[in-house]
């Protein structure tokens, strides 16, 4: 797997506060572990990402795994001034958009066979309110998947990492009024998705 | 604050992304407008909704082994694609 008796590379004089730095500039000097160290932080991360913005397992691992591959190759040219993070899911954003576009049709359907149960299904004491919610919650994962996909991007950086609008518009590098247009015009659609059922539901 | 500018500042609000000014004056104008409470409301289930149909998942087993194995292997300084190497 590893290259064994890769020269030790010693640490250097100071090391950085950000951890991510430190492996990195370990990175830089042929330090396959320190890589190994990256990946290991950052893969639940980067898998949840890809994984909910492609809305398919398979696709979602291999996506992942060659976010990595890309970002080995191109740790040479990482700068310290950056964070890690960000330049990872941008590298993740953009397979994303690349798959999307060999796709050339929206994306498949949501897998749902592994979708995770929210917590508040899951603990809900009445059955009746369980299956209630459980159903808005297909539904609303169905209206995630149908978005267009450059704002389902934005609306997993937001709702699973929690990213500011600020964070966002550099990963996926368009400006910050956009991002903000984008997330907006998400919601209006998730909303009247959620919305239409519960009027269904009434009648 | 008007209500349609408090609406057009809604997202950015649930989102903590106003400035401390703005931040006030949609927090000021909330209780006096039920429509606008109602509207915050709305946006904050759905805002809860959608982060709670994406839970951070675990990569999948094996996942850390399969990156490292599509890594070309570096000898030299210099990187060879896996397909070049025969270990």
């Amino acid at each position: 797997m590893f290259a064994m008796g890769l020269p030790t590379v010693s640490p250097p004089m100071s090391i950085p506060a950000d951890p991510d730095l430190h492996l990195i500039a370990r990175c830089k000097a042929g330090d396959q572990q320190a890589f190994a160290e990256l990946v290991a932080r950052h893969r639940d991360g980067v898998y949840s990402f890809v994984r909910h913005v492609v809305g398919h397992e398979a696709d979602a691992q291999d996506l992942a795994q060659e976010t990595f591959v890309r970002a080995y190759a191109a740790i040479g040219r990482f700068r310290p001034s950056a964070a890690f993070e960000p330049w990872l899911y941008t590298i993740a954003s953009n397979l994303c958009r690349s798959h999307f576009r060999k796709l050339r049709v929206r994306p498949r359907g949501l897998d749902l066979s592994h979708a995770v149960e929210s917590v508040a299904a899951t603990l809900a004491s009445d059955p009746a309110a369980a299956t209630l919610q459980r159903d808005q919650e297909r539904r609303l994962r169905a209206a995630i998947q149908a978005l267009p996909p450059e704002q389902r991007i934005i609306v997993v950086l937001r709702h699973l990492q929690s990213h500011s609008y600020q964070h966002i518009s550099e990963i996926v590098g368009l400006p910050v009024s956009t991002v903000e247009h984008r997330l907006r015009a998400a919601r209006k659609v998730l909303r009247a998705a959620l919305e239409e059922h519960a009027q269904g539901g009434n009648r | 604050m008007t209500c349609e500018e408090l609406r057009d500042n809604l997202d950015r609000y649930i989102d903590g992304e106003l400035d401390e000014r703005t931040r006030r004056r949609v927090e000021e104008h909330l209780p006096e407008c039920p429509a606008c409470a109602r509207e915050l409301k709305a946006l904050q289930q759905l805002a809860l909704a959608t982060a709670g149909v994406m839970p951070k998942v675990a990569a999948p087993n094996g996942f850390d082994a399969a990156v490292l194995s599509r890594l070309p292997v570096r000898r030299f300084g210099i990187s060879i694609p896996p397909w070049l190497t025969w270990s």
